[in-house]
């Protein structure tokens, strides 16, 4: 019989006391920041200051109202939805070709993992070579191949530009799909996969019967987990493109780096950073809900 | 008798504590921040570093590194949070807002003790008629690389101005080679390419009273050109920068090159085939006459106790060291040609020095330390050519630093180059850009 315990008096005052540290802490490295932003992106602050003239919500109506930021934004999503849904397909791919068994699977799951593993600047270095107009092998190869007639041009191009972070973006980061779905097609019960073959489903309604069932959960929250990650990525744009050509790979962490630290108008950025914060919350709001659903399920 | 001794160990670790303590706060720290990363560089900065702590037992220099691209922000930061390095490095257009605001102290007594007659002209640079950074080196951006082997086989003389320069890339552009490169990416090795175009067509930025002047015929004319000279260059230019100018140029696929002297050293090094057909000359004369330069000093600053400097005196002793005599010397001899020494009685020292240096062609390092005829960011509001000279209007813009980091000057060239937009519309577009960041400026 299991022993139940009554909560007394006194385990509150012991509990808000065990928190207290943890909660300060938190409060200094969460709430601080995000109340100076707050109040930033009330002000005119220029270059060099930390305040100014207080001017409302002028910030964020320029935002709303500026062709940069829904030139931004456009370009976020375009730069969210085709790094995640690339991830979310050659990820669940690798997971199941993975699972099954091969010889030197072990060195293969190694190597699928390495881009996640090379530090990002040193990845997008290895990538502007292989983009180069001039001597990447990118090209060497497409022209060798016949698929191309003349060098493309990846990264100077708007029409191309975008589409080269994206691939950058997938090849960094689909070995974390990779991980987390081997993980759960891990434990699928071989049993399930046996009894099917019996009753002779073919290798497609092993997969929609069997194996989606059970990945789900995990391949939506991954979804979700990549997408708020891919959202507020800064660094692997800037570093290949700088948000160019002109401004065809400016997302909106990009364009609060510009506004804060090119066009000194911290006011802005503040602005622009809030609205991105806002758009993560929301996503967040799903994932909780997603979560709490999955809960509920179990 | 135990409880005694325990006693006497306290106080005496207490003791030794505090004299260490005393022995830290008893030596100055001066930290020093700059953007010259590459490792000849930093085994300089080092040696000079080692060597002035042994002169000066007192002090000990805290260096930081930190990539070009990266620096202003680093200092914006530091700014902000009033956590300033004593030293730094300082670009020409960030001088006058700098000095306004209070960031940096007066260095007329060290360049008293340097000697102001021993600069090369124009190295130096005053607000108010005080000054408040020292070059360490001249950035000579406008040396004509040209492969000469190409050019002869062509039958062509090397070019001296536009039309011939167009002629020539338009000749030696085939298949998989290219006449010409220029940078056309979003950043600032774009803005001072364009720079150096519009002031050889005639045009400037703002003239003598700080009026925004760039929608001119001359930046129409240096627009039209870069328009032009696209089809002779490397179809990806609209993201090059710095590093593109040289290395597109060791492939050995390009012909024609303006750019700094690094690329002659960088192709001695890493590309001698290439460097054995290169010559070097006199930058192509634009529609003005002239085949104007940028050229701008590259100079140190002490930041103020107002932005967080604790070490002023520390940081402008230093600061003399680094950049006079033998050190100087040194520094320029981290990547001979293409640092133009701006004291003249180290530059014959240099050209001697690197006499052994890029097979003996001290006529590179003469081409490249000519910095006549040159204009950089905070020079060439008014400044005009006349009877084939640059003359400047004296006047230094305080504006212009806000124009280029804002990269204004860099969208117009991709507007016209990536979007074929029309140069007179580019102009006039980058006009109204610069002036709304202009009146802005002006009413604070």
């Amino acid at each position: 019989m299991a022993e139940t315990h009554t909560v007394q008096p006194g385990d509150r005052a012991i509990a808000y006391l065990t928190l207290t540290p943890s909660a300060a802490v938190l409060l200094l490295l969460v709430a601080v920041p995000t109340i100076t932003v707050i109040g930033i992106s009330l002000q005119d602050v220029g270059f060099g200051e930390m305040s100014g003239p207080w001017i409302g919500l002028e910030n964020f109506a320029w935002a709303l109202t500026s062709r940069t930021f829904w030139t931004a934004l456009k370009n976020t999503f375009v730069w969210v939805f085709g790094s995640v849904s690339l991830e979310m397909m050659l990820g669940l791919g690798l997971a199941l070709l993975l699972n099954r068994t091969f010889a030197l699977r072990g060195v293969a799951r190694a190597i699928i993992l390495a881009p996640y593993l090379i530090p990002t600047v040193v990845a997008v270095l290895v990538w502007r070579y292989m983009f180069h107009d001039i001597v990447g092998i990118l090209n060497y190869m497409l022209m060798s191949v016949g698929l191309i007639s003349k060098p493309m041009v990846w990264l100077a191009s708007t029409s191309t530009a975008m589409l080269s972070v994206i691939i950058v973006g997938v090849w960094k980061f689909f070995p974390f799909v990779v991980i987390a779905l081997l993980g759960i097609l891990q434990s699928i019960p071989q049993e399930q996969y046996e009894a099917a073959e019996i009753d002779g489903a073919s290798a497609f309604q092993q997969f929609w019967r069997i194996t989606l069932p059970h990945i789900l959960p995990v391949f939506l929250l991954t979804a979700l987990l990549r997408t708020i990650w891919t959202f507020h990525k800064f660094e692997i744009i800037y570093l290949l493109t700088g948000g160019g050509p002109l401004d065809s790979t400016t997302t909106l962490p990009i364009l609060v780096y510009i506004k804060g630290f090119a066009d000194f108008e911290l006011g802005r950025a503040a602005a622009i950073a809030l609205i991105t914060f806002f758009i993560l919350v929301v996503l967040l709001a799903v994932y909780f809900g997603f979560m709490k659903r999955a809960e509920a399920r179990q | 008798m135990r409880i005694g001794m325990r006693i006497r160990s306290i106080a005496a670790g207490a003791l030794l504590a505090g004299l260490m303590s005393g022995t830290a706060s008893a030596q100055q720290v001066v930290r020093f921040l700059h953007n010259e990363t590459d490792p000849p560089s930093i085994a300089f900065f080092n040696n000079a570093i080692k060597a002035f702590e042994a002169e000066n037992p007192g002090v000990k220099i805290e260096m930081e590194a930190i990539s070009t691209d990266g620096r202003l922000q680093k200092v914006m930061s530091s700014i902000t949070t009033k956590t300033m390095p004593d030293l730094f490095k300082l670009l020409p257009e960030e001088r006058f807002e700098f000095a306004r605001k209070g960031y940096l102290v007066e260095l007329d007594d060290v360049l008293k003790s340097i000697g102001e007659q021993d600069y090369v002209p124009g190295a130096l640079v005053k607000v108010s008629g005080k000054t408040y950074d020292l070059p360490y080196t001249l950035g000579n951006f406008s040396v004509f690389w040209n492969r000469a082997d190409l050019l002869k086989a062509k039958g062509l003389e090397t070019p001296k101005n536009w039309d011939e320069l167009k002629s020539a890339a338009a000749a030696l552009t085939a298949g998989d080679q290219f006449g010409f490169v220029f940078p056309a990416g979003k950043n600032r090795m774009t803005s001072v390419y364009l720079s150096q175009m519009i002031w050889a067509a005639g045009g400037t930025y703002f003239d003598k009273d700080l009026n925004v002047t760039f929608n001119n015929p001359g930046t129409v004319k240096a627009l039209q050109f870069l328009k032009d000279m696209a089809k002779f260059s490397p179809p990806g230019i609209s993201s090059y920068s710095y590093s593109e100018m040289i290395n597109s140029y060791l492939t050995g696929k390009i012909g024609l090159d303006i750019y700094a002297p690094r690329l002659a050293a960088n192709a001695f090094s890493n590309a001698p085939d290439v460097f054995a057909k290169t010559n070097g000359a006199p930058v192509p004369a634009g529609p003005s006459g002239v085949g104007v330069k940028f050229v701008n000093s590259n100079s140190f600053a002490v930041a103020s106790a107002a932005v967080g400097a604790k070490n002023i005196e520390g940081a402008k002793k230093f600061l003399q060291y680094l950049i006079t005599g033998d050190r100087l010397r040194d520094f320029s001899m981290t990547a001979y040609p293409h640092l133009v020494p701006p004291l003249k009685s180290v530059q014959d020292k240099v050209v001697e020095a690197g006499a052994k240096e890029l097979g003996g062609r001290q006529e590179l390092a003469r081409l490249a330390f000519d910095t006549s005829n040159s204009l950089d960011f905070d020079s060439e509001a008014g400044a005009v050519v006349k009877d084939g000279k640059v003359v400047k209007s004296g006047v230094i813009n305080p504006y212009i630093g806000s124009i280029v980091a804002r990269g204004i000057p860099a969208a117009v060239v991709q507007r016209v180059v990536l979007e074929g937009e029309d140069p007179a519309k580019a102009a006039a577009w980058g006009h109204d850009q610069m002036k709304r960041v202009v009146d802005e400026l002006k009413k604070n």
